[in-house]
């Protein structure tokens, strides 16, 4: 039973040893704090001088050694910052590259800025600043836009345009330093928790996160905000690799900041994800107490249930993923989906048999092109009220199956398509018989 | 398009003028106006500031008298600065959490307080505080709700931040102390209809409200909402959105109320080749189960395409007869009661349920609907049918009773599934 992350340090900010060099006269060489950290045993303090002329930038580099460079279109670089602001000093402009973390590709000149934003955006106190992917606000040093993204990153610098200097004047004059702590890079974390008796919820998630300093997992009330991506069990043995998650009645962001690093959904073998519930009665079985499951517009990770995993949506909608995978990789996996919403999402792969359906709805606004449905290579052990509205095309049966209750309208290209050599055999279904294609 | 907030200014921090301090302190030495950074106000021209002495007692400003008002029918809001400075500043302590506290006053010696919360409790810089209600913490002498008119905000310190010498900068800051019920939304077209993008703008323009807060598609709201102002033809409509309505206490409800002449749409219906559907539906969920009424009143019109309904009290569709409701793909969970009294009603796939161990009460028809096919289950009893009519597709399962019917009302049952045996008459 454990919790893991794939978060690498990159500078733990502890000691002068690996410090940050000012980049400017007026970008006061850092020292290590003791008394204000968020990881390990110290932080880097941040002193404009008293010689700047505000505005003023003031920056501090790290160059990365060889075995410590990474692709910022592979994982998201994340590091702490700690501000302060009084009613006496705004010590940041208000500008929105007020705050930026800047990365150099391959080296000392090609860069990418990205806007952490300036003093009425920031927080007091700890915050977490992010960079990933091509989501740069701007490039600079000859970056070549079509070519450079994927080069290592060399050299990691964080700039601040000041308003006022935070250089200790003397006791009269007490001005507070800023700090940066704990740079790293990475994309998830990995659950192996929780038993199916007594499955954990996100908020030991939360947990996990604030006590190693990870700033990636954020709850206030139902709303949650993962800045990761997860995997629930890491699929190597169902002894103690497990990991069992449920939870009801959530609003869950996966808040992936780029549309290169991905943060995708994974359940892996030996594992199970629940949200919602279901409630037994005598009549029947309720499906209640639902969660959202949402990407960030133009986002489109995956939800990735690997052969072995479980999953278990009740009164649930998806929205804004990419590809979903029921049963990636073979047989074994179990799926059960009552009262699903699938909105603005691009495929759902069938692609096993242990799979109940009890009333999905997979739909899209008519604007969007990346919706073709979903793809059947399997019969479901059951099927109810599978409804498919507004997608590019129709479901897709690209291996023999049954279901029932398919009902289709209001596709673009097709109802419902059919591979060559193929059998779809659907009961009790609905659809237009103008649109149904055989495919090669 | 017109977002207002029907707020009544109780003191707007333009001046100290009045302000008195808790235990006699010489309020005029740590309290003072801001005029350097103006934008760093949220109302008007300037914000007020301030510090207190190093110790574990509580210590803060108090406002000058206001024009009273009912705190158990108005919620108080303010905007409080807190630094959380490096350690050579000051802040609120962490622990307890009564460290920050709101106490507001029908007189000098009569009094009600709450516990806002510590340090931790809060993000660095303006944070929106808001008390309401008479449940406080604790209460000195007999404090009259209904005429409140004062307040104080007091802290427990971790160090001094009272020393004008230096340059302040951990000194709290304060501004625009209002009362507040709701956000009204009116005019806009059928077209072009009020969004809540349009209320984002004008809660993030100076003054700021505080009374919303978004993150991605997920809203949540600090005051109730209400659609139209019973006049003016009037436009609200979303899609694909997460309405999370968090009140401070159940005796200020955070409603939505759609007024006459009010059209009100969440979701989108669509009809194509296959018949009606609907999609990109929205969530409303009240935080405090069972006390904010959800009400359409008559003349007004609500559409619910895709749209789970939680935690309300009473919803009432149609108040006064002549409303339009219209609900495609509606899960109604864990609310009070449903009243159906308009006869403009359609239901298709319509959801009502609670969470299992706590059935409560059951929906009512008081008017003839167009169209109702609804499952109700895991309620006390079924709906009850006050007046004749029919009834397709309905299912009930998991009831005490699966249907209540008065006495002398016919209802004709049309492909549904009951028990037969679970059929009740009401008086």
């Amino acid at each position: 039973m454990s919790y893991s992350n794939d978060y690498t340090t990159r500078n733990n900010c502890d000691s002068t040893g690996a410090n940050f060099t000012g980049g400017t006269a007026n970008s006061t060489t850092p020292t290590v704090s003791t008394t204000e950290f968020v990881q390990g045993t110290g932080s880097l303090t941040i002193r404009a001088s008293s010689s700047i002329t505000p505005p003023e930038v003031c920056y501090w580099y790290y160059d990365l050694a060889s075995g410590n460079r990474f692709k910022i279109t592979q994982a998201d670089l994340l590091m702490w910052f700690y501000y302060v602001k009084g009613k006496g000093q705004q010590y940041l402009t208000n500008n929105s590259n007020a705050t930026v973390l800047r990365v150099y590709f391959g080296g000392t000149t090609k860069y990418a800025d990205y806007y952490q934003g300036g003093d009425a955006d920031l927080a007091f106190g700890w915050q977490v600043f992010a960079a990933s992917g091509k989501n740069a606000d701007a490039i600079g040093g000859g970056h070549n836009d079509g070519t450079d993204w994927d080069l290592d990153i060399y050299r990691i610098e964080l700039r601040l345009e000041f308003n006022e200097h935070n250089t200790d004047g003397g006791t009269q004059d007490p001005r507070p330093a800023l700090y940066m702590d704990y740079w790293r890079s990475g994309t998830k974390i990995i659950v192996s928790e929780g038993t199916p008796a007594s499955p954990i919820s996100f908020s030991a998630l939360q947990t996990y996160s604030e006590s190693n300093a990870l700033g990636v997992v954020f709850i206030n009330d139902v709303f949650i905000n993962l800045l990761c991506g997860l995997d629930i069990g890491n699929g190597s043995d169902g002894t103690n690799n497990e990991g069992n998650l449920t939870d009801a009645g959530k609003f869950i962001l996966f808040n992936q900041l780029s549309e290169e690093v991905k943060h995708n959904l994974v359940v892996e073998n030996y594992s199970t994800l629940q949200l919602g519930t279901l409630e037994v009665g005598t009549d029947g079985n309720y499906p209640v107490n639902g969660c959202q499951l949402t990407l960030p517009a133009s986002r489109y990770s995956d939800i990735d249930v690997k052969s072995g995993g479980s999953l278990k949506l009740y009164d649930t909608k998806v929205y804004r993923w990419r590809n979903i995978y029921l049963g990636n990789g073979g047989a074994g996996a179990s799926i059960d989906l009552r009262i699903v919403e699938i909105d603005t999402c691009e495929t759902i792969y069938f692609r096993q048999t242990n799979i109940d359906i009890d009333g999905i709805e997979v739909h899209d606004n008519a604007n969007q092109v990346r919706n073709n449905a979903g793809v059947v290579t399997a019969s479901p052990n059951s099927s109810k009220n599978v409804s498919v509205h507004d997608c590019v095309h129709g479901f897709y049966f690209e291996g023999t199956a049954t279901m029932e209750e398919y009902i289709a309208g209001d596709n673009g290209t097709y109802d419902l398509g059919i591979k060559e050599a193929e059998a779809a055999t659907l009961l009790n279904s609905v659809f237009n018989e103008n649109k149904i294609v055989r495919i090669p | 398009m017109a977002i207002t907030l029907n707020s009544a200014d109780l003191n707007t921090c333009e001046s100290t003028t009045g302000f008195t301090a808790l235990n006699g302190e010489d309020i005029s030495s740590v309290l003072r106006l801001e005029t350097s950074e103006t934008y760093d106000s949220r109302q008007g021209t300037y914000a007020l500031e301030w510090g207190a002495p190093a110790d574990a007692a509580h210590h803060g400003p108090i406002t000058p008298t206001f024009t009273a008002f009912d705190i158990t029918a108005w919620e108080l809001g303010f905007w409080f600065l807190i630094p959380k400075a490096s350690n050579d500043e000051s802040q609120i302590l962490d622990t307890p959490s009564d460290s920050l506290r709101v106490r507001v006053y029908s007189s000098a010696s009569n009094w009600a307080e709450w516990d806002i919360g510590g340090n931790d409790d809060f993000a660095g810089g303006w944070n929106f505080i808001r008390v309401s209600g008479n449940a406080p913490d604790r209460t000195g002498g007999t404090p009259n709700y209904s005429a409140i008119n004062q307040v104080g905000v007091f802290c427990r310190n971790a160090g001094a931040n009272n020393d004008k010498q230096s340059n302040g900068d951990a000194y709290y800051g304060m501004d625009w102390f209002h009362r507040y019920q709701k956000i009204t939304v009116t005019a806009g077209s059928s077209g072009t209809p009020n969004t809540l993008d349009d209320i984002m703008i004008a809660v993030n323009t100076k003054p700021f409200w505080g009374q919303v807060e978004k993150e991605d598609i997920f809203y949540r709201f600090k005051c109730a909402l209400e659609i139209g102002d019973g006049t003016l033809a009037s436009y609200f409509a979303e899609e694909n959105k997460y309405f999370y309505f968090d009140p401070f206490d159940s005796d200020v409800p955070y409603e939505i109320r759609v007024k006459n002449n009010a059209d009100c749409r969440f979701g989108l219906k669509n009809t194509g080749v296959d018949g009606t559907y609907a999609q990109n539906g929205c969530q409303l969920v009240n935080k405090i189960s069972g006390f904010a009424p959800i009400t359409v009143e008559s003349g007004g019109i609500l559409k619910a395409y895709a749209v789970r309904i939680e935690g309300w009290s009473t919803i009432n569709l149609g108040s006064g007869g002549s409303s339009l409701i219209e609900f495609v793909k509606v899960d109604l969970y864990n609310n009070t009661t449903l009243e159906l009294r308009s006869t403009g009603l359609d239901f298709q796939d319509v959801r009502m349920h609670f969470p299992d161990g706590s059935k409560a009460a059951i929906g009512t028809v008081y008017s003839v609907p167009d169209l109702l096919k609804i499952d109700v289950f895991q309620v006390t009893d079924g709906m009850e049918f006050r007046v004749g009519t029919t009834v397709e597709e309905y299912k009930a399962g998991d009831s005490t009773y699966d249907l209540v019917v008065l006495e002398g009302v016919t209802v004709n049952i049309v492909n549904s599934t009951i028990n037969p045996t679970k059929l009740k008459r009401s008086t």
